[in-house]
């Protein structure tokens, strides 16, 4: 294969092994061909030139798994943050929910048991985890 | 060795006026004397990660003969080289004085 193919095979490798969106992984693959270019202009231009380019680099496979590892690295980050965000907003959110349905568990509980409802609980879980992050109680008026 | 200062020396680089990948993988290989003559495919993604973190802020540059991806360091990329620019200069100096009680 001749080395401006087997250039042109390197891109196309790295990019079908690249994880994420297509803008990203445009984005990693043309820096790449960037520094080629560099690479060849700054030895004896030519196809030997090349060859040492793509033997310097490693495989597409190679460098494409070291992408991706900060490719999932951010993408959890995202998830993470995301979840803290839902239990913030699950928090400020239950007290306004709790006393919305009040009324109506209140008058379920009083009918079905024939006793006063004593109260009221609710534990808020961390949905990336499952764990408890903690309990809201409310007593009835 | 290299794998846990790696990103220091990036930051060091991108630091003193490198700011495009090729010329940062040579300036490392020609201000280490050759020590340091990595693959290039290592330094990319150490780029990126430094770039992910918040040290380094990257954008294309269209203003040469032809279009390159440029490295900054950002206000917290100059806070963190000094902080690991010291803890390195504490470590060299401990291990110097180790290795001096043996010259004694």
């Amino acid at each position: 294969m001749s080395e401006p193919r087997r250039f042109r095979t390197f891109l196309a490798e790295l990019d079908a092994e690249l994880d994420g969106r297509r803008r990203y992984r445009q984005r990693i693959v043309a820096e790449l061909a960037t520094h080629f270019d560099d690479l060849v202009e700054a030895e004896d231009p030519g196809r030997t030139a090349l060859a040492e380019a793509l033997e310097r680099f490693g495989t597409a496979q190679e460098i494409a798994a070291q992408f991706n590892d900060i490719h999932q690295a951010r993408v959890q980050r995202r998830v993470r943050a995301l979840a803290v965000l839902s239990c913030c907003l699950a928090i400020l959110a239950a007290p306004s929910l709790l006393t919305a349905s009040r009324e109506h568990s209140s008058s379920v509980y009083s009918l079905a048991s024939g006793r006063p409802d004593p109260g009221f609980g609710m534990v808020v879980v961390d949905p990336a985890t499952g764990r408890p992050l903690g309990r809201i109680y409310g007593r009835r008026p | 060795m290299l794998k846990g200062h790696l990103e220091l020396l990036l930051l060091s680089v991108v630091d003193s006026g490198v700011v495009h990948g090729y010329a940062i993988v040579e300036e490392l290989r020609r201000s280490s004397a050759g020590t340091f003559d990595l693959p290039d495919g290592t330094v990319y993604p150490a780029l990126h990660r430094l770039t992910d973190a918040g040290l380094l802020k990257a954008r294309w540059d269209d203003t040469g003969a032809r279009r390159r991806r440029v490295y900054a360091l950002t206000a917290r990329g100059r806070r963190e080289l000094a902080r690991r620019r010291a803890e390195w200069t504490r470590f060299e100096q401990g291990v110097h004085g180790v290795l001096a009680l043996v010259e004694q």
